[in-house]
Formats: C-alpha cells, structure tokens, sequence
C-alpha cells in the first residue's frame, strides 16, 4: 500500500461518515455534483473532520479548491 | 502561487463583476464595485471603516463580502467589532464552488476576529447555517410592532391577505370600523391597567445635526450595556448625516440640559412591499439612552411617530430594559426573523468567570442601526 493509497483511504473514510455514505460509495472523482449530500455546510463539516483527522489547519485556498475527493487527496499529500 | 486570493476590491475587477452577475442572474445574489453602506458618509475623522472584499478562485471571481468596523463597547473595553453584511458566493448556484463561503469567512475572522452578522432573515439560511456551524452564537433581536390605523393595516398586510378567509375578514373588520373600535377598545384597555403608559417629563425635541450632547450621552451610558456599538457625536454624523431626506432626528429631555435618550426612525409612504403593502410605516433605525431611560425614550420617540400619521410603527432592539419601554408604549412583540450572530472570538471576550455569553444577552445594545441600516423603505 503506498503512502497515497493510504492517505486516499483515510480522507474517503472520513469523507463517507461525513455524509451518511459507506467507503466504497465514495470515489475520487466523487464531488458536490454526484454525492446529494454535499452542500456548503456538509462541505465545511468535511473540512473540519479531516483537519482533526489529519491535525493539520487547511488553508482558504485549499478549502475552495476541495472540489473532490482526489483534489482532496492531492492537496493533502502535498502538505 | 496560491490559487485563492480574498483581497479589497478594485475598479479594475468590473469586468470580472459583470461576468460573476451574469452567471448568478435569477438568483438574489449580485456582487458591486459601489462603495458599500452607501448611507454611511464619509468623514476624514470618522471611526468607521468600510471594506469591500472580493474572493477569487484561480482568477475569476468567485465571491465577496462588505465590512463595516468602528470601535464597540466590549464590556469594560473599547475595541474595533466588525460587522460582515451581503456576503454572496458563487457556491450557492455551482456546486463546484462550495467550498468558497466557508473560504471567505475564515478569511474575514483572520482579519477581523471579533466579527458580528445581524439581519440574516432566518437560522435556515444558508449564510446562517455556515456561521453556526463555524461556532458562531445566534442572538434573536426581538420584532416590536404598533398599529395607529387599523382600517389601513387591515386592508394592507399582505400575511392577512395570503389566504382567502382571513382575506375577507380582514376586508371586512376595516370596511365596518372594527379595527378601529376594536384598536381604541385595546389601548384604552391596557392605559386602564397601568400597562400602557408614558412616563412623566418627557420632553421630545426634533433636531437635525449632532451635538457634543450625544458624545455626552455616551460617556454617561456605555458602560451599562455589555456589548453595544460607538454613538459617539462624530460616529452619529456618519451615519445620520444632517439634512438627509429620510432620516428623522429626536432627543428625549427630561429638563432641557439633561438629554436623556435620542432615536432615529424613518416615516415613509410603501408601495407593493412583500410585507406591508401599501403602508404608511414607521420604522425604528437607531436609537440610545442608559437602560433606565429606556421607557422614555420610545415614549417620546413614538409620540414624534404619531405626528408623523404612520399606520404601523415597527422596531428590532435588544435588551430587556428597552422590552418594557416598548410595551409601556403600546408596542407588542411578535416572532422575530431579525437575528444577532457573534463569532466565537466575540463570544470569548463576552465570557467572564460569572457569566457566559448567554447570560449577559440581555445588555446587548442592537437596533437595526447596527447592521445595514433601515428596512428597505426607500
């Protein structure tokens, strides 16, 4: 398993508690547009679970360019 | 380089505002290059700050936000508070970009921490639903309201025309004189009881330009309230300038040197309002007195009100002192969708050893003078 596959596991986990989904259900190109759930407020919700999850602060600039989970994973593996 | 940049806005973005406008038409959502609080003057020596920031995502524009910041009464302590009004963002209608709300806010708490919103409208919306989430407290502002002219308010709230039988009850009370009767029947009734009174030596006197009276008046009375804005003479000027069309001036005396409180409302004719209709309404904007001056100030302000041949008075105010001014003075409280929001910085410096936030509420000192101003009655 490599440190990104690991690190894409995590932030899916995370990603489908935060919106009542199983892992599986939750893909990298899954986003605001195919997951119903993901409103602005959820969005934030996800923020917050993943900056406590991986005990880090995002910055404004990450949190609007979170459009997906892979941009998700991406901007996290780069931190 | 990063991809987000929240900065002020510049001239130079109405390109990128016309496009932004264009892509969020149908919604209620615009953005503008116009000096933000319009109604506000300005002064060179004025406390208050004014800011527009615009939020851009990989270099077009995404949304924006006003600020407005003057000096507050925290307590025992001076310190800028601002307030954040119009925050509009191009997630609401594009999924792509939800993230963008939640991006500008932090970005405004980094700069102005002790930050509140008020007016909202209702806990539902989606502005509301983020600060909340974010720890912001929600605060109601209580909803007072007073008919002078039944048979007009009758005919004219649109909530009593939304439905085809209170439609023609409404019509038919005004028709017969009953809410008139019914109007005198229930004042006179509660002056009976001793519930509706005007306390004794009340002197009202209508007045155009600021005096150091006010600066007077606030020295004299800031420090009763635990979180109210600057009244200061020259704040005053900037907000209420002389000679502005819709602006109405009075002081409340109780000896011609002592100035005891004084209000700002406005008296104007509607036309098709979503509320009230056709109504001649008057609206409470801002007003100032120590809590136990509260009572004669609204005495006073709502007898300048019925000179000013007003169907419905209305007013959004915090505090308990200024909750029995208003009902003394015939006003009666209703469910309020007028909402007082503090960020979790603000919260903090409310919170002292023996009391929370929560509980020193009730000396809030909040009108609609506070956040963007008047109703739009104009």
């Amino acid at each position: 398993m490599t440190p990104n596959e690991d690190l894409e596991s995590r932030v899916r986990r995370v990603a489908a508690d935060i919106f009542g989904l199983s892992p599986v259900q939750v893909r990298a190109d899954s986003s605001p547009e195919t997951i119903e759930a993901w409103d602005s407020i959820k969005h934030l919700e996800l923020v917050l679970a993943l900056e406590q999850e991986f005990d880090l602060a995002v910055d404004p600039d990450e949190i609007a360019e979170m459009q997906d989970i892979g941009r998700i994973v991406q901007l996290l593996s780069g931190r | 380089m990063s991809s987000f940049e929240f900065r002020p806005a510049r001239p130079d973005d109405a390109a990128e505002v016309e496009d932004f406008n264009r892509r969020m038409a149908g919604s209620r959502q615009a953005l503008s290059l116009a000096p933000p609080f319009r109604k506000i003057a300005r002064r060179d020596d004025s406390p208050i700050r004014l800011e527009r920031y615009f939020c851009f995502l990989q270099g077009h524009l995404r949304g924006g936000v006003a600020v407005k910041s003057l000096p507050f009464q925290v307590r025992d302590q001076s310190l800028e508070v601002a307030n954040i009004t119009y925050p509009v963002s191009e997630g609401l209608l594009d999924a792509r970009f939800r993230g963008v709300g939640m991006a500008m806010m932090r970005e405004v708490l980094r700069r102005h921490p002790r930050v509140y919103a008020l007016g909202i409208g209702s806990l539902e919306e989606n502005i509301a639903r983020l600060l909340l989430a974010m720890g912001w407290r929600a605060f109601p502002v209580p909803f007072y309201f007073a008919v002078r002219r039944a048979r007009p308010f009758l005919r004219q709230m649109r909530p009593l025309q939304r439905q085809a039988p209170a439609r023609r009850l409404s019509h038919m009370a005004a028709a017969l004189g009953l809410g008139d009767a019914g109007l005198a029947t229930w004042n006179a009734g509660r002056r009976l009881l001793g519930v509706q009174r005007e306390p004794p030596g009340v002197v009202v006197e209508a007045f155009d330009d600021w005096g150091d009276w006010a600066d007077d008046l606030w020295q004299a009375a800031r420090s009763e309230y635990s979180l109210v804005g600057l009244r200061s003479t020259s704040v005053l000027r900037c907000l209420y300038p002389q000679g502005h069309p819709q602006y109405r001036k009075v002081r409340i005396s109780s000896d011609p040197r002592n100035t005891v409180g004084w209000a700002v409302y406005s008296a104007a004719q509607l036309q098709g309002h979503k509320y009230f209709g056709d109504l001649r309404l008057g609206a409470l904007i801002d007003a100032f007195a120590a809590p136990r001056d509260a009572a004669a100030t609204i005495a006073g302000t709502a007898r300048a009100l019925r000179d000013e041949q007003v169907d419905l008075w209305v007013a959004n105010q915090m505090g308990d002192a200024w909750r029995d001014g208003f009902r003394r003075a015939g006003f009666v409280s209703w469910r309020t969708n007028f909402f007082l929001l503090l960020s979790p910085a603000l919260q903090q410096l409310l919170e002292t050893a023996d009391e929370t936030a929560d509980e020193t509420a009730d000396r809030f000192f909040f009108l609609r003078g506070d956040g963007d101003g008047p109703l739009k009655l104009w």
